[in-house]
Order: structure tokens, then C-alpha cells, then sequence
């Protein structure tokens, strides 16, 4: 029995460069689907975004570049208090090391804030490591994915939107803050 | 089309459609986390049922392979037997039979069914470099030399990663495994 020949599937790499437990992420841009490239240096996984199976990408803002400058921060500043009472010869590498974490603060402001991304489809919600920047996802997702995923699926105007997106579900489920409360109840 | 619901990727609460497919970011009615949704016109679209497999009901029509009784609607384009609406499974733009699917997916030549590759210029490349950047284990490269220069030369045979081409990475991590051979050699023997 003969087999199908394989295919010659050409990629084209996408900006963006995420890390999981010591794995490597990149999107990689096929034919007809996107390609996610999981590499731990030895072997590579890969896991496919069909562009007519992609309903929605969502990202949100996460704290996790503040985190790390408080971190940083609080690191730098601790050198910089051991550097003021040390005598003078631990005073230039103790000022150093401080400078040194200022700059990986000053790399991660410049990068700006981070975010989580995730893929949907039909049967599943994906992150994608490799967006981890407001800036940088919004500018792939604006230049690089979304015309794909258009050109594959058409657009959808905000009338219809709006119509099909079930305000229903949303209501049910959003919690509000709770009501004023109007007196306190008499201790027992 | 039917309708859908998005939910919130931080705290899943379905968003409404005036947060989606705007050109700024939007604040979550649920955690007041700043999002920014694409929707796309799949999440509306029906799932379509499965086809299938129309019976044969007069004399001279061409029957599956694998059911006898059923209709044949395509060829396989793997091995060019009838198949039945049932038995045709459509991928990478080809139509082929189980059997065909199966014998792929061994073979590894439909790259749409495989999740996993082994990279043999890239693991050659992690053994020659690793103990060097982790320095501490600079010394095991008499043991991992050797190592990348047989996952080097399986490079040339097997196949590579899916996204890149060429086997420069390959030839360099033999290279680099070849010198470090070099040094332990001169160093034991002379």
C-alpha cells in the first residue's frame, strides 16, 4: 500500500519568544494554521491553530512586570544600603550588582507591561507563551494574525457582534458589587 | 450562525460585545483587569453534523472498500481504493482511507498528524554547548562529545525540525564536539 508523499510546509516565524519549565515557545505561521513550537532542546511539540477553527484571541493585563521591578528593586536597594555602611573597597562592585538589577528594572520598563494570551477554539483555550507584552502581542495579533484568521473566516461587523454575543449569559453571571447594606443586624 | 459566549481569559466571566474587537483596551465588568478580545465569526458558526454513508440502491454503482453496501463517493488519494462517505477522512487537502491515515501517521509522512519530533541537530547542539555554558559541568564533555557528535551525524538521516530547514546547526554542534574530543585526547594522551 503507498503512502501519501509528505508535504513541504513552509513556516514563517513570528515576533515573540515565551519560556515554560525550561521549554522554548514560538508561533510559527503556516499555509492554514498557526504553529506553536514547544522545545526543550532535545525534542519539539507542536500544537495547531487551524485559522477557520480560531474563534477568539483574548489578553489581559497581568502584574507580573511589576512584580519582578518590586522584586529587582527591592534587591538593588538592599546593595545599595550593604554598599553605604561597607568600607570603600567593597563599595564599587557592591554598587555594581545594584546597577546591574536597575538595568534589568529599566529593560522591563522599556519592554512594557506583561500580559497572559490565549487562543480559543471550538475545543480548547490555549495560552500562547510567547506573547507575554501588551505592546508586542497587539502589534502580532493586529499585523499578523487577525488578517489571516479574516482572510480565512470574513469579519464580523459590531451590530452582529453584539447581537450574537449572548448578553443573556453575561448577565447571569456577573456579580456586581454587593448592595449597600441598610443597617446592622442586632447582636444574638 | 447561533450566538456564544466569550469568557473573560483572567476571571471567565462571559464578556459582553462592546468589550470585543475594539481598537483600545476594555476593562473586564468582572475584575477590572485591562483585556483586549478578538472575536472572530467561528465562535458563532453551527457544528455541522457528521456525514453519512449513502446506501447503494441500484445496480452499477461503486462500492467502499470497507462497506460493501455503502455508496463509494472519493477515491483514496494514498492507495486508490473507493471509499464510502464514512470512511473518507479529509486532511492537508487529501482524502484518504484509515488504513492510509494509520500507515501516515507511523511512517510520519502526513506532518499534520504529528505533535512530537525528536531534533537531533538541536539536541546535538544542547550537548555540545550545555556543559560549557553551565560551566560547573565543563568536565563532563568527555562523555557528552561523543554524545552530540552521534545526535550530529543522525541529524543528516533523520528527519529535522518542522520549522526550520538545513542542518548548519548540525554541522557546528559537530564541530564544537569534535574540539572538545580533541582537547580530552591531547589531554589524556600527550
Amino acid at each position: 500500500m503507498s503512502t501519501p508523499a509528505p508535504t513541504a510546509r513552509p513556516y514563517k516565524k513570528l515576533p515573540g519568544i515565551g519560556a515554560a519549565s525550561f521549554r522554548r515557545v514560538r508561533l510559527y505561521a503556516g499555509p492554514d494554521h498557526f504553529l506553536q513550537v514547544t522545545s526543550n532542546g532535545f525534542t519539539e511539540s507542536y500544537h495547531r491553530f487551524f485559522f477557520q477553527d480560531i474563534q477568539a484571541i483574548t489578553l489581559f493585563q497581568t502584574i507580573e512586570g511589576k512584580v519582578w521591578n518590586y522584586l529587582l528593586g527591592g534587591l538593588s536597594g538592599f546593595f545599595v544600603l550593604i554598599a553605604s555602611v561597607a568600607g570603600q573597597e567593597a563599595w564599587l562592585p557592591l554598587l555594581s550588582i545594584a546597577a546591574f538589577w536597575l538595568v534589568i528594572i529599566a529593560i522591563n520598563v522599556i519592554l512594557g507591561p506583561t500580559c497572559g494570551c490565549y487562543i480559543k477554539t471550538a475545543v480548547q483555550t490555549q495560552k500562547l507563551p510567547g506573547l507575554r507584552r501588551v505592546r508586542r502581542a497587539r502589534k502580532v495579533i493586529s499585523g499578523h494574525i487577525r488578517p489571516l484568521i479574516h482572510q480565512a473566516q470574513g469579519e464580523i461587523s459590531p451590530e452582529e457582534l453584539n447581537r450574537r454575543l449572548d448578553p443573556a449569559a453575561w448577565r447571569s453571571s456577573y456579580r456586581g458589587p454587593a448592595p449597600p447594606t441598610v443597617g446592622t443586624l442586632p447582636a444574638l | 450562525m447561533s450566538t456564544g459566549t466569550l469568557p473573560c481569559p483572567n476571571c471567565l466571566i462571559p464578556l459582553p460585545g462592546n468589550l470585543c474587537n475594539t481598537a483600545g483596551p476594555a476593562i473586564c465588568p468582572g475584575c477590572d483587569k485591562l483585556i483586549h478580545a478578538d472575536v472572530f465569526p467561528a465562535l458563532f458558526r453551527d457544528r455541522s453534523a457528521g456525514r453519512q454513508a449513502e446506501e447503494i440502491l441500484e445496480a452499477g454503482v461503486s462500492s467502499c472498500f470497507y462497506h460493501e453496501g455503502k455508496k463509494a463517493v472519493v477515491p483514496c488519494d494514498g492507495c486508490g481504493r473507493f471509499l464510502c462517505a464514512l470512511c473518507d477522512v479529509e486532511l492537508n487537502r487529501q482524502h484518504l482511507c484509515p488504513a492510509c491515515v494509520d500507515n501516515s501517521r507511523t511512517k510520519g509522512t502526513l506532518i499534520n498528524l504529528e505533535t512530537r519530533r525528536t531534533v537531533y541537530d538541536t539536541a546535538a547542539m544542547s550537548l555540545a554547548l550545555g556543559p560549557v555554558v553551565l560551566f560547573p559541568l565543563l568536565t563532563l564533555t568527555w562523555a557528552t562529545a561523543p554524545a552530540a557528535i552521534a545526535c550530529g551525524i543522525m541529524a543528516f538521516f533523520r528527519p529535522g525540525s518542522l520549522v526550520r530547514r538545513g542542518r548548519l546547526r548540525a554541522t557546528i554542534a559537530i564541530l564544537i564536539a569534535l574540539a572538545q574530543s580533541g582537547f580530552w585526547v591531547s589531554a589524556i594522551f600527550f
